[in-house]
């Protein structure tokens, strides 16, 4: 062997070593969650196993009863609707600011992006206090509505690159056609934006899923989101949290996002593009 | 054709006053009274004073900016790296790139709970620390500091990964193979291929990371609930416990307008620095 | 003396599936200019490709009886322009002055190096100006300048001209042109313009679908094409393609006959069918009836600009169709004329193959 293919094989097998070793620093804590969802609630006290002595499913279980499934299935409804809503609603507001200008659009541009970065924490004692008195705390029409608050401007973000890489002359041509706004986007445009359909919807649904600050301040019991029910169990004191019932719901929280990162790779990237030109 | 597309914008301002202005307006409505008391009275700049004279509130305020100012330092750089040694083609790389990406979609509750369970007396990090004749608690305001940034590091890695990687495929080919024909050094192909072409992404990560330093709950509540002491009590954390487990609605509502105009001046200094003001539509 | 030699040199992009480039030979044996002209996706930039070092390929390459296979892009004697100008963010002094910084010699050779190059583009007034903040034509001669710094014995262009303004081109046209008559390289050169072919190189390498169709002079190339694809893809028109048979000792097209040329005869006595390929500049016209001339009407006539003008012509039973240029000043379209085959300028080819008869 040469001495410079030596060089290369040293090279490539370095590289193989800190790509095995980037792959266990981001799945050992995922894999440690995982299996401690399946260790019975004794091994968990005791000792730190890294392989559970025996395959107890009692946690997976539970999931699918009480204030588990309720937390489940409201995370779904609150995903769901967030994605209906918003998509639409942001992507006409986006069509507005792409291509028809307005009096003091660019003002209300950035009051959108602001909104996108101000600090949540923020908003939390005013929405409390607002939706005690309306009769929309602890519902998931009130999460709903909280989200749209922060998924509005992200979606009209992003939707933005994708519409700016169209050329406004595609509009004018079908308008000329006898086209109205609603047949263009039906037959036209709608068809034209089908990867930014799925990149906002990913987005919004990310950022539904994980949400948490309002999901605990706004919610009692009803409306209870996953990541709300995690942070009761967690934060349960007196009895000692049940590590193995928390794990069992952090392992289900995190299927979605396994999910999406496999199938919806490339729009998640092209989700920032935007980003950067702002 | 009169253009009245701009009509269509109506929808989202509609939810947007109810989710944004009205809300805000409460705020400040709150910030210069006394609520959720019998008898709410104007009193003034009153909560403003205290918020400005409060020690605690500079404390987390210094607490979060050296927190930023760490993550920065550590999640930037690695991220960067990252982004440069894995790209390309190939069923690993494909692999740990998406696993690089993964924290970054996982609910921050969920990722407070993989740390806990972590570090953990008992657990995998203490018992890493005792392999190497060292001790780990969660318990001293120092390790539940460092704990904390690690976890963040860990947590938001991905989204500089992610970023920047996509920019950096934006980058021609031929600016390599050129750089390679004139002999460029590593560095000279990283210092002025590379950095130029990902200038915007960086800036935009940078500031992106820092207001989202500065809105850092979730993880914080769970990992270690602000303790031991206020050691961990970052700014978000510090106004929710002030509004609403400490009901000192005044005080946090004067707090939090200061807050959300220093973060959207900051947001608007580094738009028009990013933009040239040229503002944000670009036609 | 420089040279390139290229042997049974493949190229696949999709692991051997379909191949960009297919059994290419080529041997270019000292300094000079050549280029590689073909349609878009002919596989000409792939090759330049493949001689830079950017690309896998099966087969050998070799400079100066030196076998490159495994001489790394940076260790080959090259330097070369791309088709989208690269220029690094600096001042223009410094991006033509960055190949040779760590070379061994002093600071004042190096400078009266970037002086020279400099002053031979024209980048003397720009020379403290950001690169990356010029137009794309002085962008382009900032990376033609930086080729030329380090004295590579090769100089690889690809598509150079392509994505500048039009107005520009011609200048820096005539830029490129100066740098060939300066500097003993073998310049090679891609291009689909076949202009830019003709003026910027001495051989040209005519490519079709990933294989060398003629590797020539540019004036055999012109006047003698090997195969009909480089008689119709060069020149504007392209060449003439009649399809004929041979009968009675004459080549026959229906309604009209001609005389076979003494270097078909051969062929000809063979073989019942052909085609005959014959450039639109050569006719001979007459308005009156004459010896072996033939009767055409004309059907249109185009303006080519500076009093050029193209005929398009159908014969007298509507059989065969010619185009011709020259400025036929007396003649008008919907008019009758009669035209004229010089026997030196007629070249036939084989029916099925399309290669010139040797």
């Amino acid at each position: 062997m040469s001495r410079k293919e030596t060089k290369k094989l040293a090279g490539k097998v370095i590289k193989v070593i800190f790509y095995l070793a980037v792959l266990f620093i981001f799945l050992f804590p995922i894999y440690f969650m995982a299996i401690t969802a399946v260790k019975t609630r004794s091994e968990i006290e005791t000792e730190t196993t890294f392989f559970p002595h025996k395959l107890n499913l009692k946690n997976f279980v539970e999931m699918t009863k009480g204030p588990w499934k309720r937390a489940i299935i409201n995370s779904l409804v609150v995903c769901i609707t967030s994605v209906a809503l918003c998509v639409p609603v942001s992507f006409l507001a986006a069509y507005a600011f792409s291509r028809s200008p307005f009096m003091g659009d660019i003002h209300l541009y950035f009051w959108l992006i602001t909104n996108r970065m101000a600090p949540a924490a923020c908003f939390i004692l005013p929405f409390w206090a607002i939706y005690t008195n309306i009769g929309l705390f602890d519902t998931k029409l009130g999460l709903l509505f909280t989200y749209t608050l922060f998924n509005l401007p992200l979606a009209i973000w992003i939707w933005m690159s994708f519409m700016e890489a169209v050329p406004k002359e595609i509009d004018d041509a079908a308008f000329l056609d006898g086209f109205n706004v609603w047949r263009f986007f039906g037959r036209v445009f709608i068809p034209v934006m089908k990867p930014g359909i799925i990149t906002v919807a990913v987005f919004i649904w990310m950022f539904s899923w994980t949400e948490m600050m309002f999901a605990v301040n706004l919610t009692a019991v009803a409306a209870k989101t996953l990541p709300a029910q995690l942070t009761v169990t967690v934060m349960r004191l007196g009895y000692g949290v049940d590590w193995g019932m928390a794990a069992a719901g952090g392992t289900i929280s995190i299927i979605p996002g396994i999910i999406l990162v496999i199938f919806t790779k490339q729009y998640l990237t092209r989700g920032f593009v935007p980003l950067r030109r702002l | 054709m009169s253009d009245k597309r701009y009509l269509l914008i109506f929808p989202a301002i509609i939810l947007l006053i109810f989710n944004s202005f009205f809300p805000i307006f409460v705020v400040i409505n709150y910030s210069f009274t006394k609520p959720f008391s019998s008898d709410p009275e104007f009193v003034g700049v009153e909560n403003y004073i205290d918020v400005l004279h409060s020690q605690e509130w500079w404390d987390a305020f210094k607490r979060n900016a050296i927190f930023t100012g760490i993550i920065l330092a550590i999640e930037i750089p690695i991220g960067l790296l990252f982004a440069l040694l894995i790209r390309g083609k190939g069923k690993l790389i494909g692999i740990v790139s998406t696993v690089v990406i993964l924290p970054s979609l996982i609910p921050f509750v969920s990722v407070g709970i993989l740390w806990r369970l972590l570090t953990r007396t008992g657990g995998p990090v203490p018992l890493l620390f005792n392999f190497f004749g060292m001790h780990y608690t969660l318990m001293t305001p120092q390790s539940a500091f460092w704990t904390l940034v690690v976890m963040d590091a860990w947590h938001w890695i991905s989204l500089v990964f992610l970023l920047l990687s996509a920019s950096l495929v934006t980058i021609p080919d031929v600016y390599y193979t050129a750089a390679k024909i004139d002999g460029s050094t590593k560095w000279q192909t990283f210092r002025y291929i590379t950095l130029p072409g990902i200038k915007y992404s960086l800036i935009m990560v940078l500031l992106l990371r820092i207001i989202d330093s500065f809105k850092l709950y979730d993880e914080n509540f769970i990992l270690t609930g602000g303790g031991p002491g206020r050691s961990t009590e970052l700014l978000s954390f510090f106004l929710i416990k002030k509004g609403i487990r400490e009901w000192v609605g005044g005080f946090s509502a004067a707090a939090s307008i200061i807050y959300l105009f220093t973060v959207i001046l900051l947001c608007y200094l580094i738009i028009s620095i990013l933009t040239k003001g040229k503002g944000m539509l670009e036609r | 003396m420089s040279s390139i030699e290229l042997k049974n040199v493949s190229c696949s992009y999709d692991g051997g599936k379909t191949y960009a480039l297919k059994n290419i030979d080529m041997s270019m044996d000292k300094e000079g200019r050549y280029s590689l002209l073909g349609p878009s996706g002919c596989g000409k930039t792939t090759l330049l490709k493949i001689i830079a070092g950017i690309l896998e390929y099966e087969g050998e390459v070799f400079f100066n009886g030196e076998n490159m296979r495994d001489v790394p892009i940076e260790e080959r004697d090259i330097a070369m322009v791309f088709q989208s100008p690269v220029v690094y963010p600096m001042t223009v002094y410094d991006n033509l002055i960055f190949p040779i910084r760590r070379k061994n010699s002093s600071m004042k050779e190096k400078e009266k190096k970037v002086q020279e190059i400099a002053d031979l583009l024209g980048l003397g007034s720009i020379l403290k100006a950001q690169a990356h903040k010029l137009g794309p034509a002085e962008m382009q001669t900032v990376a033609l300048g930086r080729s030329l710094i380090k004295d590579a014995k090769i100089l690889l262009l690809d598509e150079p001209l392509t994505s500048i303004e039009a107005e520009k081109r011609l200048i820096l046209r005539t830029k490129i042109k100066r740098i060939q008559e300066e500097e003993q390289k073998i310049f090679i050169y891609v291009t689909h313009d076949q202009t830019e072919a003709l003026t910027l190189s001495d051989k040209i390498a005519v490519m079709d679908d990933g294989r060398i169709v003629q590797f020539d002079t540019k004036e055999r190339i012109y006047d003698r094409p090997a195969h009909l694809f480089v008689g119709y893809f060069m020149g504007s028109p392209g060449m003439n393609i009649l399809e004929g048979k041979v009968k009675a000792g004459r080549m026959h097209f229906r309604d009209f006959e001609l005389p076979i040329p003494p270097e078909y005869k051969e062929y000809l006595a063979k073989h019942g069918e052909f085609k005959l390929g014959m450039r639109p500049e050569n006719f001979i016209f007459s308005k009156t009836e004459k010896k072996d001339f033939f009767l055409f009407n004309c059907i249109d006539i185009q303006e080519k600009g500076e009093g050029v003008r193209v005929l398009y012509l159908k014969s007298k039973d509507g059989y065969n169709e010619l185009k011709a240029v020259g400025t036929f000043a007396d003649i008008k379209a919907g008019e009758k004329v009669w035209v004229h085959f010089p026997i030196e300028e007629l070249r036939v080819y084989d029916k099925k193959s399309e290669q010139i008869v040797a």
